[in-house]
């Protein structure tokens, strides 16, 4: 009986499609919460892999937080559904125990929990499978870290919150109470949190969280990034606890409802009936109430047909009510509003780095983390809507009515429209909520108001109508979401496979970024052709729907639809239509097509193979280098045109006659024109070769140029706006935020840049691996500067106009503004020597200055971004300090830090000038009270204005290990920088993510691995890596003596050159700065790949008779030397290490402050270390700083047990 | 006006020969429409009503050709079809209005107005804000009715209208219908052959698609008056008797089986006459077109 009847419910409840919808709804936001960045559930995930124990575990978590509205939906209808259907009374009158009764329901609706929530670890498995994941956020696929979490956390939680939705549903019989107690145990959970953050009891509050949210964060809060994608979840203290408490409390709830349930109909707790009690009629059969005479019988007048506005307003008003009022839709969209909630309260949290909440870094967000929803609802609702009466067998009424079945139709479509725009309206007005509610009063309203209506909307206008054809064609509703599904999919699939056209995309927008300085961008041309090519499609398919839409019971073949209903109406909205995608996809397909190329990945390849096929040849053709630069730059930001002069003073430094010289100019960019106006030399030349795809030009001289001579060379071209392309248009030129980079400008020789990078794509095409960087001895690499190879130090001039509204910039010292025709000219001098690396910008900026001794600093910025500017300058005084103090005077009389629009994320150091992305440090939001945070603006400015000494006083050849000479001098100076600003507890914090940045770099490397003074394309070599080396050898040397080194380093060839310098030069001067004791760690860190395995065994601590306590630290150390391929071989230690005993951190922090700190020399194998300290102490262990490079920071120290 | 359908056939995709050439004409009252289950009624009503177009023949409803101006015979029409279902999460009013909306009552004051009798009529007023999901059979039906009332239609199907209904009910809902039809054309199909007699002023009754009776239910009774005899034998000897006279219908009583036999004269064997009903009729029609005996227990 028992095993039949839960056989029955199981297969009822898998039989339900709204039990499969749940599954899919949860494979959904599992399978791209993984594998795009579209959803997130959860926090920002930095450096921990989307696919780790630990994010999975979150993952679900968080998903049995916002899920359990699901549960209510599944738990809550399996306990009401037999009272409401009446089944109950052929139930409760067979033999049916209580306990077999309540027991098959509950383990059945167990089951299909169980089953709605392993869609989470099946989606998150398949997402991490796919093969567009970003392979920087997943780690490789182990199947137990998807399971074992969910073990832990997932089936524990379906057990409890089943069971309090079982218990309210058989106890109340109330679809209310069920749903209440769900939201109540949400509501109830947040306000729990607010309490007990205040209190700071850990296990309380470990232990009020049903989900284990917090339980999981507790039992892993000393866990580096490294640890939590590595470590399985531990039964520990606090999560056993929890997960105990929450199964005991779900026990607790079944054996009330087992106990206290009645079967008697009519006899629940709470005596409530769902049914409606028939009217009261009198028993006999007289009509009591009069029937007025008039009553129906009115069929006097003739009556029409409702006209088609009116009728489709009721469609559309009535549809939409029904629409609404329904569970599951509730459902969804509570689910997707928390979720969007929940992305936009992360969105402004990066990795490790904050920002304010901008009003555009919420509304992408918004709309990004909402498209799933809208595609559930779309496509589960059109299915409704289309089948609603078939379903519910209201068909034969509602076709018989005069209706037009054109206002069915579109009532039903503007319904569904209706509701999606207001569930987006809902959204986006949450979305608004969540910056105020953080304390940020700024909401850009026109940011939402375009992101979610005229930018994203129309799209969903388009699959809304896809959606309700596939549902009129097909024989069943679930063939129907099939088609929907299938679309959505060939849209993603489409473009992965290269086919980018958005002609080929139902619903498409064009690519769009906002940026608080250019707006909208010119968006617009590009967005109304692609949107009324949308809703032009629209119109078709709808038309089409019309004919096709079936009316009354037997449909007339489509023959005879056909004949009936394409008519005038149908026609002209079809040739409207059709006339619309014709006049708007032409206008696409001029833009994209013919005013500028199209291309698809492939032909991208092979244009690069091309490339590379016709000019490598020339790579060792020898250039003259460019010892003057002189640019006259006109830019004309609101026509969006320019016009570039560049005039190159070169001189052959080579020992024989140079006949001819290759040039390379800037060549058309997307939605960008240029033109080549002129290219002479002060002699004659002639051209031997022209590519006008590439910009390249080869010519020959008329008298070749003999060694020492000079040649000038001047270019002009024009650069103009022209239409839109597919996809991203080139955004160097725009109305507000020009930022034209050194591409622009003419260059010599062959240049690498064309050619294709990837190495497996290489071989596919026939060619040879990318090059390495040239050995430190190559005699023509030393010849030239590492990313200016054509030029040596230059003297530099540059005469910049603009529209009389904005400012003009380009490296060098301001001596002269002038207005002239009505245009903005500056003329900016270099007083200093400097590689021949310029930009050129413009925007209208608010400058707010500062001034470090005799320099002024400037910062220009969009007036409303003025969040970092006051500590921008402040870095830049306290750099500018440092740096002249420590490594030599600064070489210019001004300091200017510009902002530029956030198309790109990066900052950038030119000679005296520094354009930085407002995406990143001027919207970064520092809390100065919190230790943990590692204030980012101040960071990269002292980064940015260190690169003034690093590279450009002393430029590095271009061979293997520049970039060290660069990027690594710089990322230490500022760390040394901004440490002296925020302390020791940043310097740990910003250790700990270098070594994680640097041990992560290296596991995903794919070529082979570089000591840092080979550096050639490593990245986390020269930051990560060099920043700990700098760092660990100061340690050992001491600030004064490695300073001291670098500066002679710079003494010694400042402004000089060629040769250049190599990173010989930089470690002849810290070798001799290094005693030979220490002089391994030069070896280990600089020379080699050496990686260290230190980890404290025990640590114990005894209370002596004085009152001091005797710690005892027990630690093994191991050393291994990596080759390039990463293979490792131990070899002997004998280094010196900090061991040391700790005091309670304080809140925040990883340690406390040292109790005993000694720097010993530890060998490799197990040793006892032991100190006296006079308090208690609460943590100790070796290596607390994490100098060394070890892949497990974690096991470094332990607390102290007595 | 009146409603003149000619020559009507239908066979479905499946084979079902459901209408074979039915030619009715019928005015304005009550038709009443009689058949065993699967005769055509409801693909006769279906067809009538447009939902779905028949192979051949004609329907024209005074000028209106129906199956080329569906739209024109929808706005004169109310349908209650035998099996429906309504918006379940949607309140009776709400589901009221928008019928009446999607039946032309284009003015919103005027249809509130409506609804608000209609919910009256079929006695839903106190529970018309209610979800529908919750109806009973009968409360469903009611609103169903109340539906196919909406929008002064001047021909008005329905389709087996009083099976959920009690007694009640059932009266309130014929008197209705008694009330309207003088104008309107109502066609009417019931299992009840007893509705059939007292509310219809014609009928008619139909078998595997064909009419095999059409009528006033006076008149058709007149073709059979003098020619029903009843006799109660015990229920073993039933067999017995159905072997010698043409039985029309065999109804069991008080451990008895009462005997109806169609005979030109007396038969004789201990029947005697009865004042024939509509049923005997109908049972023998079905008889005679079935070109055999009716079953034992019919």
């Amino acid at each position: 009986m028992f095993g039949h009847l839960l056989a029955f419910e199981l297969r009822s409840h898998f039989r339900r499609p709204v039990t499969w919808l749940y599954v899919a709804i949860m494979f959904l936001l599992a399978f791209f919460a993984i594998s795009t960045d579209a959803i997130l559930i959860g926090e920002s995930l930095g450096k921990v892999k989307k696919n780790s124990p630990y994010s999975l575990a979150q993952m679900y978590g968080i998903m049995l937080a916002i899920g359990q509205i699901i549960t209510s939906a599944l738990v809550g209808t399996t306990v009401l559904r037999d009272v409401d259907v009446g089944v109950h009374e052929l139930l409760f009158t067979t033999r049916l125990t209580r306990r077999g009764y309540l027991g098959a329901k509950y383990l059945a609706a167990f089951a299909a929990m169980l089953l709605v929530f392993a869609a989470l670890p099946v989606g998150a498995l398949l997402g991490t499978a796919m093969p567009w994941v970003n392979p920087e956020t997943v780690q490789a696929i182990r199947v137990w870290d998807y399971v074992q979490p969910f073990l832990v956390i997932g089936v524990p939680g379906v057990f409890f919150l089943s069971a309090l939705i079982f218990t309210t549903g058989t106890l109340t019989r109330s679809a209310f109470a069920v749903y209440v107690s769900g939201i109540l145990l949400l509501v109830g959970y947040s306000i729990a949190a607010n309490l007990i953050r205040t209190l700071d009891y850990d296990q309380l509050a470990n232990l009020v969280d049903p989900f284990a949210i917090r339980s999981i964060s507790l039992e892993t809060r000393y866990w580096t990034p490294a640890e939590r994608n590595t470590r399985l979840l531990p039964l520990g203290s606090f999560l056993l606890a929890n997960r105990a408490l929450w199964a005991a409390v779900g026990a607790v709830l079944l054996a009330v409802a087992f106990r206290f349930t009645r079967l008697e109909v009519g006899a629940p707790l709470t005596g409530r009936r769902r049914k409606v009690a028939p009217s009261t009629t009198p028993a006999s059969g007289a009509v009591p109430v009069p029937v007025p005479s008039s009553a129906p019988a009115a069929a006097t007048g003739r009556r029409r047909a409702p006209s088609l506005g009116t009728a489709w307003w009721d469609v559309t008003r009535f549809q939409a009510t029904a629409m609404i009022r329904s569970v599951p839709f509730l459902a969804i969209a509570a689910i997707g509003m928390i979720n969007t909630i929940m992305n936009a309260w992360f969105a402004d949290q990066s990795g490790i780095s904050r920002s304010w909440p901008m009003s555009w870094i919420v509304s992408e967000s918004v709309i990004g983390g909402n498209a799933l929803f809208m595609i559930v609802l779309l496509t589960f609702y059109a299915g409704e809507l289309v089948w609603r009466e078939r379903q519910l067998r209201a068909d034969q009424v509602a076709d018989a009515t005069p209706v037009p079945t054109a206002a069915v139709l579109l009532g039903k479509y503007t319904a569904m429209l209706g509701v999606l725009f207001a569930y987006a309206t809902a959204v986006m007005l949450a979305g608004m909520a969540v910056p105020l509610l953080k304390g940020f009063p700024v909401v850009d309203a026109p940011v939402y108001l375009w992101h979610t209506y005229p930018y994203d909307f129309p799209g969903w206008i388009a699959m809304t109508a896809l959606a309700f054809l596939a549902q009129a064609l097909v024989p069943r509703k679930a063939i129907g979401h099939v088609i929907v599904i299938l679309v959505f999919v060939a849209n993603i699939a489409l473009s992965n496979l290269g086919y980018t056209h958005q002609l080929l995309q139902v619903g498409t927008s064009p690519d769009f970024t906002w940026t608080d300085l250019n707006g909208l961008g010119g968006v617009l041309p590009a967005l109304v052709t692609l949107h009324g090519y949308s809703l032009s499609l629209a119109a078709v398919l709808l038309a089409v729907t019309y004919v096709v839409w079936p009316r009354g019971t037997a449909a007339a073949p489509l023959g005879v639809r056909l004949a009936t209903r394409f008519r005038r109406p149908a026609r002209v909205a079809t040739a409207g239509g059709v006339f619309g995608m014709a006049a708007f996809g032409g206008t696409f397909f001029y833009n994209a097509n013919v005013l500028n190329q199209y291309e698809s990945r492939k032909s991208t390849e092979r244009r690069q193979v091309e490339y590379e096929r016709r000019w490598r040849p020339l790579e060792a053709l020898p250039v003259p280098k460019v010892v003057a630069t002189s640019l006259a730059v006109d830019l004309a930001p609101t026509a969006r045109t320019a016009r570039l002069s560049t005039r190159y003073t070169m001189v052959n430094r080579t020992d024989h006659a140079l006949d001819s010289v290759l040039v390379n100019v800037a060549s058309d960019a997307p939605g960008l024109a240029v033109t080549l106006d002129s290219l002479v030399f002060d002699r004659g030349a002639t051209l031997l070769a022209a590519d006008t795809a590439f910009g390249v030009r080869l010519l020959r001289l008329a008298q070749p140029l003999a060694p020492g001579d000079t040649l000038r060379l001047h270019v002009v071209q024009r650069l103009a706006a022209r239409g839109f392309p597919n996809g991203a248009p080139d955004r160097s030129l725009v109305e507000n935020g020009t930022f034209l980079n050194r591409d622009w400008f003419p260059t010599l020789g062959y240049s690498q840049g064309g050619e294709l990078g990837s190495d497996e794509l290489r071989k596919k095409y026939g060619l040879p691996p990318t090059r390495r960087a040239l050995p430190r001895t190559d005699v023509a690499g030393l010849q030239r500067q590492s990313f200016t190879a054509d030029a040596d130090f230059v003297a530099f001039d540059a005469t910049v106009s603009t529209d009389p509204d904005q400012i003009a910039m380009a490296p060098g010292y301001l001596e002269r503004e002038w207005t002239a025709d009505g245009r903005r000219y500056f003329r900016y001098v270099m007083d200093a020597p400097m590689p021949n690396f310029f930009a050129v910008l413009s925007a209208r900026w608010t400058v707010t200055r500062g001034k470090w001794g005799q320099v002024p600093i400037e910062v220009y910025h969009h007036p409303a971004h003025r969040f970092n500017v006051a500590r921008m300058i402040e870095a830049s005084q306290a750099s500018l300090a440092l740096y002249t103090q420590e490594f030599g005077p600064y070489q210019h009389r001004q300091l200017r830090i510009v902002e530029f629009p956030r198309y790109q994320g990066f900052a950038q150091s030119f000679p005296n000038t520094v354009p930085y992305s407002e995406g990143i440090g001027f919207v970064a939001r520092v809390d100065s009270t919190d230790v943990e945070d590692t204030d980012l603006p101040y960071f990269v400015t002292a980064h940015e204005i260190a690169h003034q000494w690093f590279p450009y006083q002393r430029m590095p050849a271009d061979v293997e290990g520049a970039q060290a000479l660069s990027e690594a001098l710089s990322e230490y100076a500022a760390l040394v920088a901004t440490a002296r600003r925020h302390g020791l507890p940043f310097t740990q914090k910003f250790l700990r993510s270098e070594l994680d940045g640097y041990l992560r770099g290296r596991a995903s490397e794919t070529r082979s691995e570089r000591p840092l003074t080979r550096v050639d394309r490593e990245s986390y070599v020269w930051y990560q890596k060099g920043s700990l080396a700098l760092f660990a050898l100061r340690e050992l040397i001491g600030e004064a003596t490695l300073h001291r080194a670098i500066r002679a380093y710079l003494d010694e060839g400042r402004f000089t050159g060629p040769p250049y310098a190599t990173t010989f030069d930089l470690m002849r001067h810290l070798t001799a700065a290094t005693p030979d004791s220490l002089r391994y760690a030069l070896t280990d860190y600089f020379d080699t790949i050496t990686l260290w395995d230190v980890r404290a065994d025990s640590a114990t601590s005894r209370q002596r008779s004085d009152g001091q306590y005797e710690v005892t630290v027990v630690a093994t150390a191991k050393k291994f030397r990596a080759d390039s391929l990463g293979n490792e071989t131990e070899i002997p230690m004998a280094d010196y290490v900090d061991v040391g005993v700790f005091d309670a951190p304080e809140s925040g922090a990883r340690l406390g402050a040292p109790l005993a700190l000694q720097r010993v020399k530890v060998k490799t194998g197990t040793n006892r270390y032991t100190f006296v300290v006079p308090k208690a102490p609460t943590r100790a262990g070796i290596d607390p700083y994490t100098l060394l490079i070890d892949r497990n920071p974690g096991d470094n120290t332990r607390e102290i047990r007595d | 006006m009146s409603l003149r359908i000619e020559a009507l056939s239908k066979t479905y995709p499946n084979g079902v020969h459901a209408l074979r050439g039915i030619s009715l004409t019928i005015e304005p009252g009550m038709f009443g429409l009689l058949g065993p289950n699967g005769a055509g009624k409801s693909s006769l009503m279906r067809t009538i009503a447009t939902l779905q177009p028949p192979d051949a023949g004609t329907i024209h409803f005074g000028d209106i050709d129906v199956l080329a101006e569906p739209e024109r015979l929808r706005a004169q029409l109310g349908y209650l079809p035998q099996e429906f279902g309504l918006y379940p999460n949607m309140p009776a009013d709400a589901v009221l209005d928008h019928f009446a909306s999607l039946k032309g009552v284009g003015d919103r004051g005027e249809r509130k107005a409506l609804v608000d009798r209609l919910l009256h009529q079929v006695n839903l007023h106190e529970v018309r804000g209610k979800s529908v999901g919750g109806f009973s059979g009968g409360m469903k039906q009611r609103l169903g009715i109340a539906i196919a009332l909406a929008g002064s239609p001047r021909l008005l199907i329905v389709d087996e209208p009083t099976a959920g209904l009690d007694p009640t009910e059932r009266n309130r809902f014929l008197n209705l219908l008694a009330d309207i039809s003088e104008e309107v054309v109502v066609i009417l199909s019931t299992h009840i052959v007893e509705d059939v007699r007292e509310l219809c002023s014609q009928m008619a009754i139909i078998n595997q698609g064909r009419v095999i009776v059409h009528g006033a239910p006076q008149r058709i009774l007149d073709e059979v008056r003098g020619r029903i005899w009843r006799r109660t034998v015990p229920r073993a000897q039933a067999e017995a008797y159905r072997a010698r006279h043409e039985v029309i219908s065999a109804r069991l009583a008080a451990g008895s089986t009462v005997l109806h036999v169609y005979a030109e004269s007396d038969p004789g064997d201990g029947f005697e006459a009865v004042e024939p009903v509509l049923e005997d009729v109908y049972f023998h029609r079905l008889a005679t077109a079935a070109g055999g005996r009716v079953p034992a227990e019919a």
